[in-house]
């Protein structure tokens, strides 16, 4: 009876007698890669045959069935390994540690307790399905809320890129436009330019405004050193705002002149006003480098006056007949900052930031802030931060998980100091980089403690972790406790929290990046590993021990390295041999059930004898006939096995017996399918006899028989099949195999 | 082993990759690799026999299951 999960494969056309792709004078015969002798069907191993770091297997994890192809170098590095046992259930799914294991709270187990605020973009537990944050777009100050499969999927990016508006980057240097004046001499005008600065500026900065200092009617609009706005009009008045910039937010200037009145205003705040008249000047102005003020250096959205509007494009200024002076970018404006970020416990304990200027960004010129490749918040301007009034933990038992970029991306060691993860609006807790160089701290019990961490750590992202109990406190860092501390105190109750900054927002705000942020109200010392797996598993944070190494994993490819193509297959999960046995690499090959694990069906496109057929391989069982391989024009007519008589064996029409086997034993196998002349060859020496004469067209691993009443309890670790009488070759092959295996 | 019996084989392939599909093997999230859970076998009384341990198991399939199932002796000698 045929399974019908197997899919013979299409012919081989490459057919007999194909070299394997390398070159045979260039290896070391003896310990090197195996190399072809006449050409191999096929060839199965978990070591690379041709050296050529071949994918050796796919290979599916329990914990999820995902799968993945491995290459030599990752199975035995700890690679295939690790990603079996990596830790899928997310931090608020994980359950208390049981006798049968950690079951996840979905599945009925018993949660580790609830955090008092969970923060991230993605979903901390696979029953969270609500929005992870609200955005607002700098376009037009729009706000909607998001999933993490919508941060994840573009939805967020292409909303805030759905009104978008032009824009212009000019560079504080040589960057400008030349204009003709764009205010009229007399009559009435409204001007309005909007513009974005990442900083108040240091100088006096030009806006926009006449080329001349001597000019009658002169005009020059600038940003002074203290964020206001500022218009000089001679002859009528100097006017200056109350309000200053939004740094990081558009602004709109507007000035306008109606009769002898003229006012200012930035941003809607309050106008300042002045009356007077004069024939302004007409003999041409600059967007960007006026006669007065250092260069503009930030970004012109837009300018508007009378019937003239420039849409803060290159085109469009050249369109008008303008000049543009130097190479300033201009593209669109896509950026999106967050106003929530959601609390994902169910405390609501939601982080808001009603201040545009002082949110962290999520979308930077229509790409998706992303670290370790995994959306991320950008709080590198300045001020920035989340807050949560509602929160509320006591101090002695607590934790706090975050992926976290104190300072900006190749900061000094200088900038690195006082950056913070989260404090509470007294700064009464806190954890944060203090005024010292390369160096960590958290506040606790009203004591700061300070401990080294290098730069290098401080201006790139990675899973910092605090654990507070009644005995003291640990800090982690990418798994790795980095400080312990043994002071207790008063278990006082700690208030509002502040993420990305603590009570001297001026000189303590992070300069980096929060990805991810997690506070409870509880000790965690029994779980933290469990939630870091996952943290770092989800970041791919190297290093981080999987917390609980019990997942299993199995092949569901074994890739042919003969060139070939004939790669074995099974598709039946059940069915799938063992790779990983509850966290541990399988030593000694693929670990076949006994059950019903196999590969196949593989058309090899042999046809007549001789073939051969070098495995290596082990039973666990003595007493019943366990197949190693089936061969034939279907894979029943012939095979090698381990027979119930306890002798290897094999059949092709006549059973041919050779010696005895005993379970566990790993064994080389030299089989020799040659009629009369048939070869059964173990560990080096030799059964010659007669096995009969079917053809060996079809190939399955791990099971003699399609009925599968001979499925191997043992493991196969290497397994080739060449369409040729390899006796010449013999010893050179087993050399080479039991100097890799020291088999006997 | 809790079984469910189908009169085909077919049958029991289908409520294999069904299982497949819940469960989210390879093939049906990624186009390619596993494809079903379990693999039927012919019973003694030419049914087919599909093992459903940790099958997700609907009401009427829960009451159908059954661990007494009858497969062929093995004929492994024969050979």
């Amino acid at each position: 009876v045929l399974s019908k999960p197997i899919t013979p494969k299409s012919m081989n056309v490459l057919g007999h007698g194909l070299a394997l792709p390398l070159n045979r004078q260039s290896l070391d015969l003896a310990t090197g890669p195996l190399i072809n002798f006449g050409g191999a069907s096929a060839a199965y191993s978990l070591r690379d045959l041709n050296g050529r770091n071949p994918r050796i297997v796919r290979v599916r994890r329990a914990s999820d069935n995902h799968e993945r192809d491995f290459y030599k170098d990752g199975i035995n590095s700890g690679e295939l390994t690790n990603w079996v046992n990596s830790q899928i259930v997310p931090p608020l799914d994980i359950g208390v540690l049981t006798p049968e294991g950690r079951i996840p709270v979905p599945e009925g187990g018993t949660s580790i307790g609830i955090p008092a605020a969970a923060y991230s973009l993605r979903n901390l537990s696979t029953t969270y399905t609500g929005n992870v944050v609200d955005v607002r777009r700098s376009s037009d100050d729009a706000e909607d809320s998001f999933t993490a499969a919508e941060v994840a999927d573009g939805t967020l990016t292409d909303w805030v890129s759905e009104d978008t508006t032009q824009y212009m980057q000019f560079d504080g240097v040589d960057e400008d436009i030349s204009t003709p004046a764009l205010l009229p001499a007399t009559d009435d005008f409204t001007f309005t330019i909007k513009f974005i600065l990442d900083e108040v500026p240091a100088s006096t900065m030009g806006l926009y405004g006449s080329l001349s200092s001597g000019s009658s009617g002169r005009n020059v609009f600038q940003i002074n050193t203290s964020g206001q706005a500022f218009a000089f009009i001679s002859g009528v008045a100097a006017l200056t705002t109350a309000n200053s910039i939004n740094v990081g937010a558009i602004n709109t200037f507007v000035l306008s002149r109606s009769g002898t009145n003229w006012s200012l205003s930035l941003n809607g705040g309050t106008a300042d006003t002045a009356t007077g008249s004069i024939a302004l000047d007409t003999a041409g102005s600059n967007i960007g480098d006026p006669y007065s003020g250092i260069n503009f250096n930030g970004i012109i959205t837009s300018l508007s006056v009378g019937t003239i509007t420039w849409d803060g494009s290159a085109a469009d200024a050249t369109a008008k007949g303008w000049t543009v002076n130097g190479s300033p970018t201009s593209t669109l404006l896509n950026d999106g900052f967050v106003s929530k970020w959601y609390d994902q416990s169910g405390n609501d304990n939601h982080a808001t930031q009603g201040t545009a200027a002082s949110q962290p960004k999520i979308v930077d010129g229509g790409s998706l802030v992303t670290k370790l490749g995994q959306p991320s918040m950008d709080f590198t301007t300045g001020s920035t931060m989340l807050l949560s009034d509602s929160f509320s933990i006591t101090e002695t038992e607590s934790a706090v998980f975050a992926i976290w970029q104190p300072a900006k991306d190749s900061a000094t060691t200088v900038q690195a100091r006082n950056r913070t993860l989260f404090g509470n609006a007294s700064s009464q807790i806190y954890i944060g980089t203090p005024n010292a160089d390369s160096q960590m701290s958290f506040k606790r019990f009203d004591a700061v403690k300070s401990f080294t961490l290098g730069l290098a750590n401080l201006n790139t992202p990675n899973l910092h972790a605090f654990v507070g109990t009644t005995a003291g406190a640990d800090y982690y860092f990418n798994g790795s406790s980095i400080y312990s501390d043994t002071a207790t105190g008063t278990n006082s109750i700690r208030n509002h929290l502040r993420i990305g900054a603590k009570q001297n927002l001026a000189t303590h705000d992070t300069e980096g990046y929060i990805s991810e942020l997690i506070i409870y109200d509880s000790d965690q010392s029994a779980n933290r590993t469990a939630i870091e797996a996952n943290i770092g598993e989800t970041y791919g944070i190297t290093g981080i021990p999987a917390y609980d190494n019990t997942v299993d994993g199995f092949v569901e490819t074994w890739y042919d390295q003969s060139g070939n193509g004939n790669d074995a297959t099974q598709s039946v999960a059940a069915s799938q041999p063992k790779i990983v046995d509850a966290g541990v690499l399988v030593s000694g090959g693929l670990d076949f059930d006994g059950v019903d694990d196999f590969f196949g069906l593989i058309d090899l496109d042999n046809s007549n004898q001789p073939n051969t057929i070098i495995s290596v391989s082990r039973t666990d069982v003595t007493g019943s006939t366990r197949g190693i391989y089936g061969l034939g024009s279907d894979p029943s007519s012939a095979s090698g096995y381990y027979r119930s008589s306890n002798n290897h064996t094999i059949y092709a029409g006549i059973i041919l017996e050779g010696s005895v086997y005993t379970s566990g034993t790993e064994y080389l196998r030299f089989d020799l399918f040659n009629g009369a002349s048939s070869v059964i060859g173990v560990n080096g020496a030799s059964t010659v006899g007669n096995s009969g004469n079917r053809t060996l067209t079809h190939l399955m691993i791990g099971d003699s028989l399609l009925s599968g009443v001979n499925p191997l309890n043992g493991r196969i670790r290497e397994l080739i099949i060449y369409p040729t009488d390899q006796s010449a070759n013999r010893v050179a092959i087993e050399t080479n195999i039991n100097n890799q295996y020291n088999i006997y | 082993m809790p079984y469910l019996l189908y009169p085909t084989e077919q049958d029991a392939w289908d409520r294999s990759e069904e299982e497949g599909i819940a469960m989210g093997l390879a093939y049906h999230t990624e186009g390619r690799g596993s494809r079903y859970v379990s693999a039927p076998k012919e019973t003694l009384d030419g049914l087919w026999a599909l093992d459903v341990t940790g099958y997700d198991l609907d009401e009427l399939e829960e009451s159908t299951v059954t661990p007494d199932v009858t497969f062929p002796q093995p004929t492994e000698d024969l050979m």
